[in-house]
């Protein structure tokens, strides 16, 4: 063996237990896959409101600012909404306009199918200033109600909103627009209507005390407040007067839709009521099974294919199925098995 | 001055004998009073960030001991009067367990599980269940009602499916003695259980009490493998000094480590049983080739059985203090492992191999030179002429061309073994528990409540403020919110639970229940309301206790693990560092991690640097022991070789096989390092020694394989068959060590009659070969030869 090569191998050892010393030190396990897609509905959301914008396609908005388009099958895709703020009600002119309000008096605005949603500026009040409904009008003008007396006219699809109401201590849950006529419900059983466009407003006494979350219209004269504790009041004369009705339950109610030939009602425990003439109520939750004990829906809105229903999960209603629609798997099948937390 | 001490040994061998028997019977007396068992904070790393979260917050926001119950109704739901009572019956009992920390037993039968209801002033936080079960069908259903409803019970204290409710319990670490937790943990739980009700249960505590429940089984083995390996000395051997003196050996080094164990007041893990078995392995091994040179000295012409000991303890001595030194130098090396555990393993282990020296280097030989001749066979199986052909077969065929294919293929298991080593997994490479089988009670009642719910493994970040209330800034809150979205994306995560989740929840029942309102106070003193209006409405200040401290200066967010894989904590622990950077908060600090699942966190980022780290140490003493030696650096190089084939080839292994390298598994791959190389050190020097007396290559190899060369064959072969009966252990840990300790033992062997051979033929490395330089500085060491 030459003096070279066993001067090699003399050094050999050092270096290869040097090596490892330097491994020792900077080496560190690999943090293995930290780039994970959270999942698009994810056990924490809540969803306060969902609408049908065109043929498979639906908008979803919900806690913490999330807002999802989905193809009515399960599949869903989260857009950026740029704001953590509740959102509690969405409404939509067609495929590409809509809106979106929630806490904080925020004002979201799309032209573009959601790819980008806008804040947009709307008059609310310092104080409080929760924004609980909005409903799209022809010709891009739209109404949005809620906390401390607000009641907005927008127009320009949303861009630009005018308040029609002077800032009071009264919160408005609910909203109907009927041609020029909006209807307003809210706390303490209160209620306001205008006939031209939100310009002059008469109070409407009720036969309640309950907060009402809502108000929803068959016809120039049959309509039908919900509230919470399950009241339900119903007016026959287009809004100017209501009698309490009974629908056997003490659940809140969340919200109340006419969907062409019957009004639909929501609330807690998976409350789903139906009644053609706003009086007789019958429960419409038999295929939520056990699932409606600890699932709640805050809106119902009519879509194509059947009732929408947006809440503790999402899902929809055809004749008497339940379908979630919060995960790809479910939307195949039948009963809901879609748990919230 | 070797043969002088060979000479006093041998001579005055009625001292020497005397002075080293008494003593290995005080160490006896010590070693029988050792303690059995786990000491938890043992397994901790001391200094590291996260132990040091865990330590300062463990006793609000949870210990790593945590267990969880889980009562199942087999039928139907839990709401049924007699299923609850059971449940309130092991809420109460558990207050009865020794270590129990009484503010931290949680279930639905517990005064801390409360609904909030908004009452005419303000809010009512009333026990679901507490004191007692409805007993009647409308209490019965009002209860489901409430539970169905509360999403802080509901999924985590009651499964969805409503058939299973969750106790946990968490014990005062310093108090907890594991054993006697699991005994009386079982002893409700049996109590509880019967037609209709199942009971699991998982948890640290359990899990060592299932360790200790096995010890008598682990004994029971321990004393088969002993059986067997006497029985196999006794076949190969043919004598009965052949059989009881490498015996005696292993018993001397164990009484010893075992005694100064128990004078330095550490006690011994059961789970280290399998390394005391690899020591005593050694101190056989050591053993049995003195009886074998012993033997061959008597052939050889030996007059007197004083004379043979004497040679077999001269020329064996060097090669056989190699071996204890540097066995003894790599484990003392895992002193630098910064866990307890490792440290005292590491103490035991030095002490142990040491005692080698005086167990079997010294006392073999000079009770060998009692032996009374002519030596008479024991048996009439003779299994020596076999093995002689085949180490004369083996010799013929690693010399010439063989040497080089041998050394080729040496090298290509090399890199292929070294390119599989890299898949080694750091922690668990399974969930579930790799200590016990896939299919034990302890695993299948993991993987049932994981499915059922969240997640057993909890892991606690603290968001630590500057001041008092700074927990109750919206920031802070919205920043945990959005942490514990961020955190519940990974997969294995069910669950998680902070102050954030409990606020909005305040703040809807205010609001009539209204759940458009599940939502934090606009501002500090709204959220600060809203917790005084919890814990003035019944609720105990420390039921908050494990989501904030009382100043609410801190608090915790807790993630539930469905597994503690390796890979699972690493995910979690770098997204949780990637979430604190995107998202710094003034004043504020993410601090990690406690709970089981961060101090798993905290053993698993020491270990992989630890192992490499004691690795290269080991090599570097290595390395030292056998340049000084022999004079010549190569001769580090040259046992390099088998030491690192041994761990390329054991880590693949471990690799392929799914062991994880955790901290059960470290303390044998960490203690295997240097344990691989002392055969070859007897097959080398018996080469080295024959060449010196001029014999040629091929006859030194020969000479060689047939001297050490058959007892590292008898020791190998003996010890690899005694520990397959470990194949039987109930504990899949030992099994599994058993097996890596074979694998082990047999490459060992294997480098040294073959590997070794070869490469001295293929590189003829000075040391051995005794060119000029290294014959002179040998020759001080060759003139004191007889």
């Amino acid at each position: 063996m030459s003096s070279r090569s066993s001067f090699i191998t003399s050094l050999a050892p050092l270096c290869i237990i040097g090596g490892l010393l330097y491994a020792a030190l900077y080496i560190k396990p690999a943090g293995g896959g930290t780039a994970l897609e959270p999942p698009v509905i994810a056990p924490r959301d809540h969803f306060y409101a969902m609408v049908q914008a065109a043929a498979g396609q639906f908008w979803a908005v919900g806690n913490d600012g999330k807002v999802v388009l989905g193809d009515g099958r399960g599949r869903w895709q989260v857009q950026a909404s740029g704001t953590r703020a509740h959102l509690q009600a969405v409404d939509a002119w067609d495929a590409r306009h809509a809106l979106a309000v929630g806490n904080e008096g925020t004002v979201l605005s799309t032209g573009d199918g959601g790819q980008t949603w806008v804040k947009v500026a709307a008059p609310v009040s310092a104080t409080a200033n929760k924004l609980m409904r909005v409903q799209a009008l022809p010709e891009g003008q739209a109404v949005a109600v809620g906390e401390f007396n607000t009641v907005l006219l927008g127009s320009a699809y949303g861009r630009h909103w005018e308040r029609l109401t002077p800032e009071q201590d009264v919160a408005w849950y609910g909203l109907a627009v009927r041609g020029s006529r909006i209807t307003v419900a809210g706390e303490f059983g209160r209620l306001m209507q205008s006939d031209d466009l939100g310009r002059s407003w008469r109070a409407i006494t009720t036969p309640t005390e309950a907060h009402l979350t809502a108000v929803a219209f068959a016809d120039e004269r049959r309509g039908v407040a919900v509230g919470l504790n399950g009241t339900v009041l119903l007016s026959e004369d287009g809004g100017r007067s209501w009698q309490a009705v009974g629908q056997g339950g003490e659940e809140h109610l969340y919200d109340v839709s006419w969907d062409g030939r019957r009004f639909v009602a929501c609330g807690d425990r998976g409350l789903l009521l139906e009644s053609v003439d706003g009086r007789a109520w019958k429960a419409l939750d038999a295929a939520l099974g056990e699932a409606r004990n600890f699932l709640w829906f805050s809106r119902v809105v009519p879509g194509a294919e059947g009732l929408l229903l947006a809440g503790a999960t999402l899902g929809v209603v055809h004749g008497d199925r339940f379908i979630s629609l919060a995960s790809e798997a479910a939307g195949t099948s039948g009963p809901a098995s879609a748990a919230p937390r | 001055m070797l043969a002088r001490f060979v000479d006093f040994c041998i001579g005055r061998r009625a001292l020497v004998v005397t002075v080293i028997g008494l003593l290995t019977l005080l160490m006896l007396g010590a070693a029988s009073r050792i303690h059995v068992g786990t000491d938890f904070e043992d397994l901790l790393p001391r200094h590291h960030a996260y132990v040091e979260v865990h330590n300062r917050f463990k006793a609000t926001y949870g210990s790593s001991n945590a267990v969880t119950i889980v009562l199942e109704a087999e039928q139907g739901d839990i709401f049924r009067t007699d299923f609850l009572e059971r449940l309130r019956t092991v809420t109460l009992e558990l207050r009865k367990v020794d270590g129990v920390n009484p503010e931290q037993i949680i279930s639905l039968a517990s005064r801390k599980i409360v609904d909030v209801r908004s009452s005419s002033d303000g809010l009512e936080s009333r026990p679901l269940m507490f004191p007692e079960v409805p007993s009647d069908a409308a209490g019965l259903a009002e209860l489901k009602a409430r539970v169905q409803r509360n999403g802080l019970v509901l999924g985590s204290y009651v499964s969805r499916d409503l058939g299973a409710a969750l106790v946990t319990v968490d014990f005062y670490d310093h108090l907890l003695k594991p054993e006697e937790a699991f005994r009386q943990i079982r002893a409700i739980a049996d109590a509880v259980a019967g037609p209709g009700v199942r009971v699991r249960m998982v948890g640290e505590p359990i899990l060592a009490g299932w360790v200790a429940y096995f010890l008598p089984e682990t004994l029971t083995i321990l004393a088969a493998t002993l059986a067997v390996l006497g029985a196999l000395l006794f076949l190969f051997s043919r004598t009965w000094r052949g059989t009881l003196l490498p015996g005696l050996a292993g018993f001397t080094s164990g009484c010893w480590a075992l005694g100064v164990a128990a004078l330095a007041g550490i006690q011994f893990d059961p789970l280290v049983i399998v390394v005391a078995f690899l020591i005593t392995a050694r101190s056989i091994s050591h053993s049995v080739q003195l009886v074998t040179r012993f033997d061959d000295e008597l052939k050889a012409g030996a007059a007197t059985a004083r004379e043979a000991a004497r040679k077999a303890m001269f020329g064996l001595f060097k090669p056989g203090m190699l071996g204890v030194i540097a066995d003894a130098g790599c484990m003392i090396i895992v002193i630098l492992v910064p866990i307890p555990l490792m440290q005292k393993v590491a103490v035991i282990g030095t002490v142990w191999v040491s005692t080698i020296a005086l167990s079997a280097v010294v006392m073999t030989p000079v009770l060998l030179s009692w032996v009374r001749l002519p030596v008479r066979h024991a048996h009439p199986i003779n299994l020596m002429p076999g093995l002689d052909r085949a180490m004369a077969g083996l010799a013929r065929r690693v010399v010439g061309r063989n040497a080089y294919s041998v050394v080729a293929v040496a090298g290509v298991v090399f890199v292929v073994s070294g390119w599989f080593a890299f898949d080694i997994r750091i922690g668990d490479a399974n969930p579930g528990s790799p200590i016990l089988h896939q299919d034990s009670a302890y695993n299948r009642d993991a993987t049932e409540i994981n499915r059922r719910f969240p997640g057993t493994d909890r892991m606690f970040v603290v968001l630590a403020g500057e001041q008092a209330d700074d927990i109750k800034r919206p920031e802070a809150l919205e920043t945990m919110n959005r942490f514990q979205r961020y955190m519940e994306a990974q997969p294995e995560i069910g669950a998680s639970l902070s102050l954030a989740d409990l606020i909005p929840v305040i703040k809807r029942v205010m609001r009539d229940g209204n759940h458009h309102y599940e939502e934090f106070g606009r501002n500090q003193n709204e959220n600060g309301e809203l917790l005084y209006l919890f814990s003035s409405g019944g609720a105990d200040p420390s039921d908050l206790e494990r989501l904030a401290d009382r100043d609410f200066k801190t608090g915790a967010v807790t993630l539930f693990f469905r597994d503690h894989q390796g890979d699972t904590i690493r995910t979690a622990v770098a997204r949780i560092k990637e979430f604190a950077a995107a998202n710094p908060l003034p004043g504020m600090q993410l601090l990690l991690a406690g709970g089981f699942a961060g101090v798993t966190a905290a053993v698993n980022e020491v270990i992989l640097a630890s192992q490499i780290e004691s690795i290269a140490l080991a090599l570097l003493v290595l390395v030292l022991c056998c340049a000084v030696t022999y004079r010549s650096p190569n001769a580090g190089m040259f046992f390099m070789v088998p030491v690192i084939l041994a761990n390329t080839l054991t880590f693949s292994f471990m690799a392929w096989k799914g062991i994880g390298m955790n901290i059960n598994t470290l303390p044998v791959a960490a203690l295997g390092i240097g344990l691989g190389v002392d055969y070859a050190f007897y097959i080398i020097d018996d080469i080295r020694e024959e060449l010196r007396h001029g014999k040629s290559l091929e006859e030194a190899i020969a000479l060689a394989l047939a001297g050490a060369g058959k007892g590292v064959t008898v020791t190998a072969g003996t010890l690899i068959l005694a520990v397959a009966m470990w194949g039987f252990s109930s504990l899949r840990f030992q099994s599994e060590m058993a097996l890596l300790m074979a694998i082990w033992l047999g490459i060992s062997a294997f480098s040294a009659l073959v590997l070794m051979p070869a490469m001295v033929v293929v590189f003829k490395p000075g040391f051995v070969m005794g060119t000029a330089r290294a014959a002179s500085v040998a020759r001080p060491l060759q003139s004191i030869q007889p």
